[in-house]
């Protein structure tokens, strides 16, 4: 199958920071994918790069296209929505409806209308008039309703309240997401996106760290409690990070063998964000002697 | 096409002083008017020449004076003076009106591409399959064609208002009858000269509305300042360091030149020859050479300046990426 992003060697600098030091992404159809890392790791550098809003070096190719390039003919079929905070605030949401119907071929002007009859929001309200929880669910009704291929979400909850970003991305999963379509999305949040995800990329100082689908997360690493005379073992076998949970200490392991864990105490699999704390640590993995609070 | 249609109506929506503020001037342009036929004039002017239409009827006019208003009313048949009160009232309420939009429009200009990148709006029209080169075509489309398409049709409403006015005060009376009588042809006359006006405007000011759009796109802040500073600044500093006008004079030639290169003012506006009833229509018509501008060498080289800039503006908006 072809990839919906494929990039090699993805560099770009600002001035004299690098923003990017050789991005690699292979996204295939169907697949929602988590790019998750630090505030200046490159995440919005990566989402402008894919959407041909940014210059770089390296090669990108987008449904096919060089997003740089060929931006006109590629969003027909991408959507994003940048922040909450872009809808233009003069714009009343009968207007907002008018003008996606009016430039866009794949709008559905019913399925948008239809989203936003379960909502609060009024025809003739203008945005600024809206909270910025309604703000979000407008613009996700009208991308709802564009049949585009790929979608980009770059924070798309951020400064919302816990009930508009449970319903946000309930919505999404629901009236959205098909095999044909791939959402790709960067977040903070991660604990409330990672059981939505298809894929997690974790990114740091312009640098692809883990790209992995979920489900080899639980093979790949492990999360071991060590019996009590088992903890100098466990450390012998290079953990890449040990945290101290309730006073025992939290080991996460990558690559171990899960029989050879098992006879040291209970494992479990880690979430992401505990591989995202592990693994953004300063000096990066393998972090030894880390001690944390959790 | 249809892209293009909303876009432009996207203008207005976002925009609403494109057409509130003119619609405005117009109301004040009634309203004073209407204070003037009913208050002001009835106030000063004497009672008589408020009441019969015939001169011959006004009562307890001197004789001096019953001649003095004979010879207007005279004057003002044998010199077409009511049908160039309809052409020049026209004109006139034109011209408050399309020099009132240019401020709007300079507005708007610099306005137009700066606040999508503060609010970031910019990254929602990003989302969506619209071109730079749509997006800027139709912000000058609107400065440059569709308002003033609005400034003709609002100064032919206002003129029609106001015409209204002064039938309803002065008709039948002497003043109406040396006035205002409505007459199509010379009101057609004056839409001529109105539209060779906008068209030579038009053509003359592209490069200065494509220069505004190109600040509009560039500035990071201060949009405003960087329009009007360098036009007070560089004659400023041109007449300090080298005591000569040349700048000066290059800006004002850019606003104002394409009146003289219509030579209008050379010969339809001398009043002299017409004792007191002034130029008529049908002269300046005659004498009106549009050609001065749609032809010149300068009006061609400001286009390619403006094609310059729109190009510019197109880039940069493509291009820069600190949204």
């Amino acid at each position: 199958m072809t990839a919906i992003i494929e990039a090699r060697g993805l560099v770009k600098n600002y001035g004299d920071t690098p923003a990017l030091r050789g991005v690699d992404l292979n996204v295939q159809p169907g697949r929602i994918v988590g790019l998750i890392g630090p505030n200046g790791a490159g995440k919005t550098t990566v989402i402008k790069a894919i959407l041909g809003l940014t210059s770089f070096d390296g090669e990108l190719r987008v449904l096919g296209k060089d997003p740089h390039n060929e931006r006109n003919e590629l969003m027909n079929e991408v959507c994003f929505i940048a922040d909450v905070a872009v809808l233009p605030r003069w714009m009343k949401v009968s207007q907002a409806l008018d003008f996606v119907a009016g430039v866009h071929p794949r709008f559905d002007r019913k399925k948008a209308e239809e989203f936003l009859a379960k909502t609060d929001i009024r025809n003739d309200r203008r945005v600024r008039q809206l909270s910025k929880g309604m703000v979000t669910q407008l613009h996700l009704a009208l991308i709802l309703a564009i049949d585009a291929r790929l979608l980009v979400l770059d924070e798309p909850t951020l400064g919302l309240d816990l009930l508009f970003r449970r319903s946000f991305y309930d919505n999404l999963l629901n009236d959205y997401f098909d095999k044909e379509r791939t959402i790709l999305v960067t977040t903070h949040q991660v604990e409330e996106i990672e059981n939505i995800l298809t894929d997690v990329i974790f990114i740091q100082h312009g640098k692809i760290v883990l790209d992995s689908p979920m489900e080899a997360l639980g093979e790949r690493f492990a999360q071991l409690v060590p019996a009590a005379g088992n903890v100098e073992r466990a450390r012998a076998l290079k953990p890449i990070d040990e945290r101290d949970v309730f006073g025992r200490a939290a080991m996460l392991f990558d690559g171990r063998n899960r029989a050879e864990l098992e006879a040291l105490g209970d494992i479990r699999t880690p979430s992401v964000a505990d591989l995202f704390v592990a693994m953004m640590q300063p000096g990066g993995a393998p972090a030894t002697s880390q001690k944390e609070a959790a | 096409m249809n892209t293009m249609l909303l876009l432009v109506k996207r203008e207005f929506w976002e925009h609403r002083s494109l057409w509130i503020a003119p619609l405005v001037w117009s109301g004040i342009i009634i309203v004073l008017s209407a204070w003037l036929f009913f208050v002001i004039i009835p106030r000063h002017a004497p009672a008589e020449v408020l009441q019969g239409a015939n001169v011959e009827e006004i009562q307890g006019l001197s004789d001096a004076d019953r001649e003095e208003v004979r010879h207007a009313i005279k004057t003002a048949k044998s010199h077409d003076v009511k049908n160039t009160s309809i052409s020049f009232s026209f004109l006139g309420i034109s011209q408050l009106i399309s020099s009132f939009v240019c401020i709007v429009l300079f507005f708007y200009l610099i306005d137009c591409l700066f606040t999508e990148r503060r609010d970031r709006s910019i990254l929602f029209w990003k989302s969506l399959p619209l071109s730079d080169t749509q997006v800027v075509l139709s912000k000058l489309t609107v400065a440059l064609i569709v308002v003033p398409i609005g400034v003709v049709v609002l100064a032919t409403a206002t003129q029609l208002v106001l015409f209204a006015l002064f039938w309803m005060q002065f008709h039948g009376t002497v003043i109406g009858n040396v006035l205002a009588d409505w007459n199509f042809v010379s009101w057609l006359r004056a839409l001529v000269v109105e539209l060779a006006l906008l068209l030579c405007g038009v053509m003359w000011y592209a490069p200065i509305a494509a220069y505004f759009l190109l600040l509009s796109v560039w500035a990071r802040k201060l949009v405003f300042l960087w329009a009007i500073v360098p036009l007070a600044a560089l004659p400023a500093l041109e007449g300090v360091f080298f005591q000569s006008t040349n700048v000066l004079e290059f800006i004002a030639r850019r606003f104002v030149g394409f009146i003289q290169a219509m030579h209008l003012d050379e010969r339809a506006f001398d009043v002299g020859r017409h004792e007191a009833a002034g130029p008529r229509i049908g002269e300046i018509l005659d004498s009106m050479d549009i050609s001065g501008v749609l032809l010149s060498a300068e009006a061609w080289l400001g286009l390619v300046a403006a094609a310059a800039m729109v190009f510019a503006t197109i880039r940069i908006r493509r291009y820069r990426d600190d949204s």
